[in-house]
Formats: structure tokens, C-alpha cells, sequence
């Protein structure tokens, strides 16, 4: 260390917990990953409830699978509890809640956290697990700390929620951020209605007995034994919804349209081959309004109708499957625009909003801004997805200087946040800020959360 | 450096007394610690080989790092309690000694400086007091203003008094007109007056928020501007950029103008001066006496060509019939009527023999061939004429003339634009007296060649010419403007006056 240099850290056990929509993360502070992601689901059977990868996998007849986080944040608040106690039992030496008691606690929110969940959650690292000390640090400020900055425009497309917030200075603004619910929940949903209209089923890995390749596309007979298993719809959902994360990993592309096919094959043997529609699929994270929508689907039957002009029968099916999608696409987006524009939910693509959202900002900290836009959340993973951004940003914004940061590590990709509330729990200089148990005590949870976490 | 030992391992003596000093000492070196290090079968290697060893190094270099030597004793280290803040004890790893030294003291408390907010009660309100702001508006801006340290965009952004719609700028404003009253009101400063530090502190206080909404104003009309006008404005800087770097070319030229101009100019004074004297004077008459010898020398020859020609021709035609047409042509007595008939032209005597006529048409310069070239086409005639008699190759000559002036003219008048633009644009940068004769010289040969041209044009030239002229005339107001700013200018010019 060069002189004049002071050494930040000041490592002092805390337990990093950041509960995401999609999964639920734990581990220790000052390490580069969580050590245990759970999925934020909750396995109910009669009264009990079980937590964890292994247990959601396990079939039974009567087991249900319950979504804990809604919109990104906490919806079933003593579910949660307990999913965050498992997990972080899970991540302690020992499996012991004894560790626990002793490290401070480091909780991530996102910034739409209501005050109701704020308190519950006061409530339960400083009453029920009785840690020292706990913090609550929202989402995109530990994005931005996890990039290596303090100020940032935050771009993150999770499961259930897509956000774009201003961090100036390690806080982040309220009144520029936005958010829309195009994120890969939504995008799992365009393919499944995709997967319908080809009239192909999805089954999960484990209803599937025997299968053979074949192709419905190209017409075959199916040739798949299903296994008789009893079990609830949630849970055949879930492990459906599983299969198609694949599909989207694999199949989903965003940016410039082009033909180059690409095969998934699904647990039941089935080969599915698409061309453009893979970049229909990812384009419905980006269009924002009707319009768009409908250029984008005839943009569609022009390319397939020109690939498929010898097979007539086959341009005629794609048409109408096209038509059918349009149809519904309208309907749907009418819907959403209805529902979703109130209380701060955006109808909008992410292009707009993050235009939307710079513009928002006060003129003096757009340009920092533009210049340090971070990209996070898993399905900011989708091909092309980055590239899309900025080429969207630049003819958008032609007068700010662009610049994206995407780590091009998938783990730091998924976690950012976890991986910031790691690095800003270890430093030395952030352990005035841990709210005691005292504190708590003394002044009452409502202050705290209105002075400390508003 | 660090390759020159290796390459000498092998040719130290054949090469040494090449190589400089210093590397010789350095090779001498490490050849005898290796020297030292060998053993066994290397020694034996070693010394069969004797100097002339393979260009290899016989000892193998590790790449690895050598292995850890747990000579030194372990460090001890403690996990020791620590208070970073009160009702908080921590634990983190601390060296063994320090932490006896000092112990429960966190060595980041020193980074929590907050910012000073100042405070005030609901008694010093009266002092800035006002109808926009009540009081518990800045009370709570005030809170507003400790609890997120004075970051303006954020206070801003969490500001929600009453559903009020406060810019930044209002926010800055009402603090710091708060904080200036509350430093002007100090009992301190009330007793003894202001004291220089709180002056100082006023004035950097002083939040001109008209300045910093326009400021913001222009920002964003520069932020918002389009991709077609920044292209547009890109070109604008291009072409300026152009200009100037023309007018550091066109003023660099004319100083070598002045400096080749100066030499004449300073015999000329001289003999100015020399006037004065009589020796001067005789000078110049001998000079003129010379001149006007040449000239006469010039028309004595001029008359000898003359006289000559024709006396030989008598001699060729001696004998012939005086009224024959040949005799009567080459004598040059033929009439008008028949000299225009027949296409009968004297040509120049200089050249003998035969030759085109064609040919003799005074030839366009090379550099303003395409120029004449458009004229031409201009006038829907070809280059050279098609029939060349006499007459219609001596209009050709004129008028080709003709257009040689009136372009020099256009080019003439185009540098003096741009001049003349360069000089606006510059302003007020003050014109060096020999500058603005060069100006006004240009300036009036260029008219009169112009205005001779008006006169010889022919018709289809006379609209390019309109043009030339009315610009011309411009151009004249300016230098007679110039011109009497160069009067202002004072004594040098008179100097050149005269």
C-alpha cells in the first residue's frame, strides 16, 4: 500500500442477506460470493413449510409451491422469516442460529420497500434472531458499490421486476426511478404463450418417464411415456417455469433480428427450432408500446414468409400463429397499460425507461450518470441484451457520452447486489452506521425506519 | 542492460574488449558466482567446456518462487472487542500488540465528520421570516439539510413538505439566505461587527439562482441538442477552424510580401534621402541620362529592322511589274479593301519563314487553362479558333485578354474578401500601418483593372461583370473606411503618404 493510502477494511463477521425475487441469498461479509442461494419459494404441506433447492424438488402428492416475493418485495412476510432464518442457518457454521447472534446483520430492500416490511424486518433480525446490530441497504446503491463506483445509473432486470434507479453518491434518488414488471417472469410467460400457440406442451423433467427425440414443428408423433405422478398445479408450474428458464437461457435473444435457427429440446424429447421469433421474444423486454409491438410481429411474417415460400402450407400456419400472437399481444398490452401505470409501475420498455429516467434527473448529474450505467439482475444475461442498451441509449440520448458497465460474470451478474452489501459491511468506515439494538430500542422502530432507511 | 550478460555469457573474452566497462564487470561477476555454485557433474561439465560455453546457461533459472521459509515466528493475532459507535461492541482481528495499545477505539470514528448544519430556534425565525417559506417548512428543510449532509440532489429528491413542488434551486436558496442571516445575527458579530472569516463566509454563502437556472437553461438546450445539429455545428467548427488556419497562411504570405517589398522600398528612400544632396541629384540624372540612351538605342533599331525589310524585298522583285499584285503585296501598297479580301496580314517580322496563325494566338497559361476553359464555355466558343483568320485570331487575342484580366480581377477580389472577412472576424486586432497600404494598393489597382474591363467586355460578359463591379464597389466603401481608420492611425501613415 502506497503512503497516504488508508486500508478500508475492517473485517467483523457480518452476515450479508439479500432476499431477490428469484432466489435468496447468504454468506459472509468480505467474501466475493454468497455461499448459499436458495430459491424464494416455500414448500407447504398441510401446516408445515420447507425451504430450499432440495426440498422444492422433491414430488409429493400434497405439496404446494408458494411465491414469497411479489413485485419485488416481501409478500409473505412469515414465510420470509423463516426462509431467511434457513438460509441463514444454512450459510453458519454448523447450521447453528448461536453464530448468528454474534455478527451483525446486513439486509438488502429495494427501494420500493413499504414501511410495513421495513419494520418487520427490524423486527426480525433484532427480536427474533437478536443480532447485534442490522442495516438495511437498498439493492441498487449495493449494485453500484459491487461495480466498483458510488454513483450510477442502475439497470436491473430480475425476475419479477425491472428498475432503473439513480445512485448519486451512494443513495439513491426516488423520484428519477423506474420500474416496470418486464422482467423474466414476464418474458417466461411471452414464451410459454409462444410454446401454446405452437401448441406445444411443456412438461417438467420429472413428469417425464421415457422419451424419444422427435419434432412437433416438423409434425412427428410424439414419442414421450409420461410418468404418473401425483402433485399439486403450483408445483408442476414450477418445475415447468424451471424448463422454460432453460429455454430462455438457451433460445432468447435480443437485437438485430436474423434467421439463425437454434434447437432446445424439451425434457419430453420434443425439438423445438426457431429462427426470428427467438428475437420477438427478447424484444418484448425493450418495445414499450402497441405499435412497436405490431412492427415487430409483421417484421416477423415478412422474414418467415420469405424463408418458407416454397412450403406454402407452412407460411399460411406461421401467419396465422403470428396474427393469433398479435391479437393477444394487443390485448394484453391494453391490459397492462391499464393496470400497471398506477403506483409508479411503468408499461414501458427498459429502453424508455431508462431514457425516461435520466431525463428525469437534474441536469447537472445526467452526464455523470449516463456515464456509468450498470447493468445487473439474471435476466440482464439474455444475449445481446447489453448491446441492445447502449445502442438504444446512444440514438436516444445523442448528446450524453454512453458508457456501460455489464460484469461479464454471470455469478456477479446475479448477485451484485449481495456481492456490494459484502463489500460496504466490511468496510471500516460503515460500522457508525449499523443501527444497535439500543438504538432500536430506544428511539422505536418507526423512527429508525424514518430517519435511517427512508 | 539486463540482456547483455546473457548474451556475453558465452564470448566474454572474444567480445570483452567491445563491450563498455560496466558490463564486463558485470558478467566477470556473475560468471564467478556461478563459478562458485557449481557442482559435481556441472563443475566437471563446467570446466571440460572451459569459457567457450554453449550459449545456454548451464545453471536452470526457476520460474517458481522460492519456497515460503517459516523462519520467522508467526504473528500473533487476537480477536479483540471494539466500539465503533455506542451500545455496539464488534469483534474484529487485530495484531496481538496493538491491541493492548489501544484498545475499544475504532481507527475509522475519525472518518465521520458531519457537516455543519447551522442551528436555530423558533425565535430567530423573525430574522427571515417569510411568506413563501413558514416556519416549520424550514425547520424541515433544515433537517433535511443535517440528515443527508448538504447533497443538494438528494435533499431535493426526498423533499415532500405538503405536496410543495420546490426546485433545487429553491432549496439552496432559502438555506443559505437562512444561514447568511443567522451569521449576520450572531451576538458576536452584532456586538463587534462582522468578522473577515464570516464576510469571507457571506460571500461564498451568496446563491445567485437566476445565473443557476440559466446556466441549467443552456445545459439542457445543449443536452437535448439533435444528432443533424450537432453534425451541423461540427461542420461550422470545421469550416471556422478553415478559415482560420487561412488567414494564418494568407497573413504569413503577406508578410513575405512586405519583407520582399521592404528592399525596394528602402533604396527608394534612400535615393529619397540622396535627393537632397547634390551628389544624389547627379546620381539620378545619370540614371536617367542612361535610361533615355536605352530607349533611343531601341527606336534606332527599331527603324533599322523597319527600313531593312523592304529593301531587300525590292531586291528580290527587281524587274517585275510594279503594278502586279505580288509587287504591289509585298511592297504593302495593296489597299484596305484588298488586304481585307484576300486575308492579308503583316505578320510579326521577328519570325521567319512560315507558320501558323493559329499558333500565334497569345497562348493561355497553364494554371488558368480550366478557368478560360469555363469562360469559354461560358460564351459557347472553342479554345482555339476554328477558321483563324487574321481579324478573328486578333479579337480571339483580345478577348482572351481579356478574360486573363477580369479572372486576375475575380482572384484579386476573392483574396481581399477573405481579407476583409479575416480582419472582421479578428476585431479590433490593430492593423500595422504597412498592412493597410498593402490594402488600399490592392484595393485601387484591382478597381481599375476591373473598371478597364468593364470597358473592353464584350456582351455576354458584361453579367458576370454587374456582379464583379457592385461587389467591387463594396468593397471600395470598406477600404475607404480602412482608409480612414488608417488616418486615425497617426504617424507612420503619413510617412507612407508621401
Amino acid at each position: 500500500m502506497s503512503q497516504g493510502q488508508v486500508y478500508g477494511g475492517d473485517e467483523v463477521n457480518a452476515i450479508v442477506l439479500d432476499p431477490g425475487s428469484y432466489s435468496t441469498r447468504a454468506g459472509w461479509s468480505a467474501e466475493d460470493c454468497p455461499s448459499i442461494t436458495e430459491p424464494s419459494v416455500c414448500c407447504v404441506r398441510g401446516n408445515s413449510k420447507k425451504f430450499g433447492d432440495s426440498e422444492a424438488s422433491i414430488v409429493k402428492p400434497d405439496k404446494q409451491i408458494e411465491q414469497i416475493m411479489k413485485d419485488g418485495v416481501v409478500n409473505d412476510f412469515d414465510a420470509a422469516s423463516e426462509l431467511w432464518m434457513y438460509t441463514l442457518c444454512q450459510a453458519s457454521p454448523h447450521r447453528s442460529v448461536e453464530y448468528l447472534m454474534e455478527s451483525p446483520l446486513l439486509i438488502t430492500e429495494q427501494p420500493w420497500n413499504p414501511l410495513a416490511t421495513q419494520k418487520k424486518t427490524l423486527e426480525f433480525g433484532l427480536e427474533h434472531l437478536n443480532v447485534p446490530a442490522i442495516y438495511l441497504a437498498k439493492s441498487p446503491t449495493l449494485s453500484v458499490f459491487s461495480a466498483g463506483r458510488g454513483t450510477g445509473l442502475v439497470v436491473d432486470v430480475g425476475e419479477q421486476v425491472a428498475s432503473v434507479t439513480p445512485v448519486l453518491d451512494g443513495v439513491c434518488l426516488r423520484k428519477p426511478a423506474r420500474k416496470s414488471r418486464r422482467a423474466g417472469k414476464f418474458l417466461s410467460e411471452k414464451v410459454l404463450e409462444l410454446l401454446k400457440q405452437k401448441n406445444i406442451d411443456v412438461h417438467a423433467t420429472f413428469e417425464v418417464s421415457q422419451k424419444k427425440p422427435y419434432s412437433s414443428l416438423n409434425g412427428d408423433a410424439p414419442g414421450f411415456v409420461l410418468r404418473d405422478v401425483e402433485c399439486t398445479d403450483s408445483y408442476r408450474q414450477y418445475h415447468r417455469l424451471k424448463v422454460v428458464e432453460n429455454f430462455k437461457e438457451t433460445m432468447v435473444q435480443v437485437g438485430e433480428p436474423n434467421d439463425t435457427k437454434r434447437m432446445f429440446e424439451l425434457p419430453d424429447g420434443n425439438q423445438i427450432e426457431l429462427g426470428a421469433e427467438r428475437f420477438t421474444l427478447g424484444d418484448a423486454l425493450f418495445d414499450s408500446d402497441l405499435t412497436t409491438d405490431t412492427n415487430e410481429s409483421s417484421k416477423t411474417t415478412e422474414s418467415t414468409e420469405t424463408k418458407d415460400s416454397t412450403e406454402t402450407t407452412e407460411t399460411t400456419e406461421t401467419t396465422e400463429t403470428t396474427e393469433s400472437a398479435e391479437s393477444t399481444e394487443t390485448k394484453e398490452s391494453t391490459e397492462s397499460t391499464e393496470s400497471t401505470e398506477l403506483n409508479g409501475w411503468s408499461a414501458k420498455g427498459l429502453g424508455q425507461l431508462i431514457v425516461e429516467s435520466l431525463n428525469a434527473c437534474d441536469v447537472d448529474v445526467r452526464p455523470n450518470l449516463a456515464n456509468n450505467i450498470i447493468i445487473t439482475g439474471g435476466t440482464s444475461l439474455v444475449q445481446g441484451f447489453t448491446e441492445r442498451v447502449n445502442q438504444t441509449l446512444i440514438k436516444e440520448l445523442p448528446m450524453l457520452k454512453i458508457r456501460v458497465f455489464a460484469s461479464g460474470n454471470v455469478t456477479e451478474r446475479k448477485n451484485s447486489a449481495w456481492i456490494g452489501g459484502s463489500i460496504l459491511s466490511s468496510l471500516g468506515t460503515f460500522h457508525q452506521l449499523w443501527v444497535t439494538k439500543q438504538e432500536y430500542e430506544d428511539a422505536g422502530v418507526e423512527q429508525i425506519c424514518q430517519k435511517r432507511f427512508r | 542492460m539486463s540482456d547483455t550478460p546473457k548474451q556475453n555469457e558465452g564470448t566474454v573474452d572474444g567480445e570483452a574488449s567491445i563491450i563498455t566497462e560496466l558490463p564486463v564487470l558485470h558478467t566477470a561477476k556473475r560468471l564467478k558466482l556461478e563459478a562458485r555454485k557449481l557442482d559435481g557433474m556441472q563443475r566437471e561439465l563446467y570446466s571440460l567446456v572451459g569459457d567457450s560455453a554453449s550459449p545456454v546457461a548451464i545453471t536452470p533459472d526457476s520460474k517458481f518462487k522460492n519456497k515460503a521459509s517459516f523462519l520467522q515466528k508467526a504473528a500473533n493475532w487476537k480477536l479483540a472487542e471494539f466500539s465503533p459507535k455506542p451500545g455496539l461492541n464488534l469483534h474484529h482481528w487485530v495484531r496481538a500488540t496493538l491491541v493492548t495499545e489501544n484498545a475499544n477505539t475504532d481507527r475509522f470514528s475519525k472518518f465521520n465528520v458531519p457537516v455543519n448544519v447551522p442551528q436555530w430556534d423558533d425565535a430567530d425565525y423573525k430574522l427571515f421570516s417569510s411568506e413563501e417559506w413558514s416556519l416549520k417548512e424550514t425547520r424541515y428543510l433544515f433537517e433535511l439539510a443535517s440528515q443527508f449532509d448538504l447533497q443538494w440532489f438528494v435533499i431535493a429528491d426526498r423533499y415532500d413538505f405538503e405536496n410543495k413542488n420546490r426546485s433545487i434551486e429553491d432549496l439552496k436558496e432559502r438555506y443559505y439566505q437562512v444561514s447568511i442571516e443567522l451569521i449576520k445575527n450572531q451576538p458576536a458579530s452584532l456586538e463587534l461587527g462582522l468578522s473577515p472569516s464570516d464576510e469571507q463566509l457571506i460571500q461564498s454563502m451568496k446563491f445567485p439562482k437566476e445565473n443557476e437556472l440559466k446556466r441549467k437553461q443552456h445545459l439542457k438546450q445543449l443536452l437535448s441538442r439533435t444528432p443533424k445539429e450537432v453534425a451541423e455545428e461540427e461542420a461550422l467548427v470545421l469550416e471556422a477552424r478553415k478559415l482560420e488556419a487561412m488567414s494564418e497562411k494568407m497573413l504569413a504570405d503577406r508578410k513575405d510580401i512586405l519583407r520582399l517589398l521592404d528592399s525596394p522600398q528602402a533604396i527608394s528612400s534612400k535615393t529619397r534621402v540622396d535627393l537632397n544632396s547634390s551628389a544624389g541629384v547627379g546620381q539620378l540624372l545619370q540614371d536617367l541620362q542612361s535610361e533615355k540612351d536605352k530607349e533611343n538605342k531601341e527606336k534606332e533599331k527599331e527603324k533599322k529592322s523597319t527600313s531593312t525589310e523592304p529593301e531587300k524585298a525590292v531586291n528580290f522583285f527587281e524587274g517585275r511589274d510594279e503594278n502586279s499584285f505580288v509587287v504591289r503585296l509585298v511592297r504593302n501598297k495593296l489597299t484596305p479593301r484588298e488586304i481585307a479580301a484576300c486575308g492579308i496580314s503583316y505578320g510579326n517580322t521577328k519570325h521567319a519563314g512560315v507558320y501558323l496563325r493559329s499558333t500565334k494566338i497569345t497562348p493561355i497559361r497553364q494554371n488558368l487553362l480550366p478557368k478560360v476553359r469555363n469562360v469559354a464555355n461560358e460564351l459557347g466558343i472553342p479554345l482555339k479558333p476554328v477558321m483563324p483568320t487574321s481579324k478573328i485570331c486578333a479579337l480571339y487575342d483580345e478577348l482572351f485578354q481579356d478574360v486573363n484580366v477580369l479572372l486576375e480581377a475575380k482572384k484579386a477580389q476573392d483574396r481581399l474578401e477573405l481579407e476583409i472577412e479575416v480582419l472582421k472576424r479578428a476585431g479590433k486586432t490593430p492593423k500595422t500601418s504597412t498592412e493597410m497600404e498593402v490594402d488600399t494598393a490592392n484595393a485601387t489597382s484591382e478597381s481599375s483593372s476591373t473598371n478597364q474591363v468593364n470597358e473592353e467586355s464584350n456582351k455576354e460578359e458584361t453579367e458576370i461583370k454587374e456582379e464583379n463591379s457592385s461587389s467591387d464597389n463594396q468593397k471600395n466603401n470598406e477600404n475607404e473606411n480602412e482608409n480612414e481608420k488608417e488616418k486615425e492611425a497617426g504617424d507612420d501613415n503619413s510617412a507612407i503618404e508621401v
